[in-house]
């Protein structure tokens, strides 16, 4: 016979594949498709090069020492985990708050299913691989390494509910006894005015202007600078808000520092004020916790509603809820306005103490820009940073009712306002 | 369920939890007031945290091209223990909204 050009042999090879393929799937439609998904590598719990690991690690005789060398790589648990509980592929996406999962879950599954593969009696004969990938022996060493697989999964879900249980319950603890230290270490008696301030603002000061707690000097500072009137304005609103004590004359306190404010930010010369950035970052926060302070008022106490008697019940509700909504969204507005003036303010490599506060308008109006379009999404960014909600999920899918006990530790060790 | 998601749902839930402590039924657009309330603070929290040096980052950043994430990347692992501070701002900004849900209920009996 003559022989077949090249193109013709390889289209011949071609349809006497496919009919065995065939064959085969009519044969053992089961083993095909498997054959088909690893070809593919679209298993669902594994792909070809995890399988392929797990052969070496069925061959060798210490399991242990391979399984432990795939831990650095993508290896088989890390293909198996999502399988198992869907959960494992989250810390892949969650770059930020990554450690507790590693912690709490990650590393004691794979531990775990050390010991589980340890534990397993396995008879398998591998074949002479890849001999040919449609042979009965391969297909069969596939059923067998697929039950094998199944079991290993089998039994890591089973230990994993447990696992996961344990772990969260101890990250709970972890995570309270942490925050109380924290808590204790940021928000000592810095300066006593400040106790009103976000607690960020708390932090951000006691590590930076009023670092070691130099009153002194920082009083010697304040009165070179022109902040001492306003200090004083800050210290009597302070006062309304901490103790409900007004002026002499009557007047609301914090109704004169947010005035003061509204003045000095609208005079291109700050009226004469030298104020540095760190100065100014106190004004502002003090003028946010005035105005933040009025607000809540608003909402515990809607005194003109309430007084409007001719509306009827539901009239009446819908009112106050919409100036409840409304006063909570200018809080809300106050909190952003208050991260825009923090921002604008700094610059690196130039001492914080002695710059001069920043007023350039198209700076502001750059990151008034950013903040106005994407507050929400920085600051539920920010919880995601912090792998709360990622932690919340997981403790209130595996223990129904921790997801309350979670946040109450916190609740007692909140120093208490002065009345 | 990716982290985005999460969030969402943790925001929504932590924003019924305080509706639930303050005695309010459940209202959602209270609810929805809530959990824009605790998203700003979760904002100025983080930003208070910065030192200059980072806040100037940060600034820049918004200046460009902003990209939110690295940024928020960027800062979380500078700040020392960001995620319990932002938990102490978190408990601490609740009990805050569980006072004014509080007196939001207590003006509509």
């Amino acid at each position: 016979m003559a022989e077949l050009p090249s193109q013709q042999k390889d289209s011949r090879n071609t349809t006497l594949n496919r009919l065995k393929g065939t064959r085969e799937a009519i044969q053992n439609p089961d083993a095909a498709i498997l054959l088909k998904e690893l070809a593919s590598g679209e298993l669902p719990a594994f792909d070809r090069t995890n399988l392929e690991l797990l052969e070496r690690a069925i061959k060798d005789g210490n399991k242990a020492t391979i399984l432990k060398g795939l831990h650095k790589g993508s290896g088989v648990l890390q293909g198996v985990g999502p399988k198992v509980v869907g959960i494992l592929s989250v810390p892949k996406s969650m770059e930020i708050g990554q450690e507790y999962v590693d912690e709490a879950v990650t590393e004691a599954t794979k531990e775990k299913a050390i010991e589980i593969l340890d534990n397993i009696a396995i008879n398998i004969t591998v074949p002479d691989l890849p001999s040919y990938k449609f042979e009965s022996e391969w297909l069969q060493w596939l059923n067998t390494l697929q039950e094998y697989v199944n079991k290993l999964v089998n039994d890591i879900e089973a230990w994993y509910k447990v696992a996961v249980e344990q772990k969260v319950n101890e990250k709970i603890q972890e995570f309270s006894a942490k925050a109380a230290d924290v808590i204790s270490t940021t928000s000592g008696d810095v300066i006593g005015w400040l106790a009103q301030f976000p607690a960020g603002v708390l932090g951000y000061l006691a590590t930076s202007a009023f670092a070691g707690g130099t009153i002194g000097g920082t009083r010697e500072w304040l009165r070179a600078t022109g902040f001492q009137d306003i200090s004083k304005a800050i210290e009597d609103s302070q006062r309304m808000i901490q103790e409900k004590k007004r002026n002499e004359d009557g007047s609301d306190p914090r109704l004169a520092l947010i005035a003061l404010h509204e003045r000095i930010a609208k005079d291109p010369k700050l009226l004469g004020y030298r104020l540095n950035n760190r100065e100014w970052v106190v004004f502002v926060a003090a003028v946010r916790s005035a105005r933040v302070d009025l607000l809540r008022e608003k909402t515990r106490v809607p005194e003109i509603i309430v007084s409007e008697e001719v509306l009827s019940g539901l009239e009446r509700q819908k009112k106050i809820i919409d100036a409840f909504i409304s006063a909570q969204t200018e809080i809300a507005e106050e909190d952003v306005t208050l991260a825009e003036n923090i921002l604008i303010q700094f610059e690196s490599k130039i001492s914080a103490e002695s710059q001069p506060l920043i007023t350039k308008q198209d700076e502001m109006l750059k990151i008034h820009k950013v903040m106005a379009r994407y507050s929400r999404r920085i600051g539920r960014g920010a919880l995601e940073g912090t792998g709360i909600p990622l932690l919340s999920r997981m403790a209130s899918s595996f223990l129904r009712g921790t997801f309350t006990v979670f946040f109450k530790p916190h609740r007692i060790l909140i120093p208490k306002r002065k009345k | 369920m990716n982290t985005q998601q999460d969030t969402k749902e943790f925001l929504h839930d932590y924003a019924l939890l305080i509706l639930k402590e303050a005695g309010l039924e459940e209202n959602p657009e209270v609810a929805s007031a809530v959990e824009e309330r605790v998203a700003a603070r979760m904002l100025l929290e983080m930003v208070n945290m910065l030192t200059p040096e980072e806040a100037d980052k940060v600034k820049r950043s918004m200046e460009g091209d902003f990209n939110q994430e690295a940024v928020l990347r960027d800062i979380a692992k500078r700040i020392p223990d960001f995620n319990f501070k932002m938990a102490f701002a978190l408990a601490n900004v609740k009990q805050e909204l569980v006072e004014d849900v509080a007196g939001l209920a207590k003006n509509l009996k």
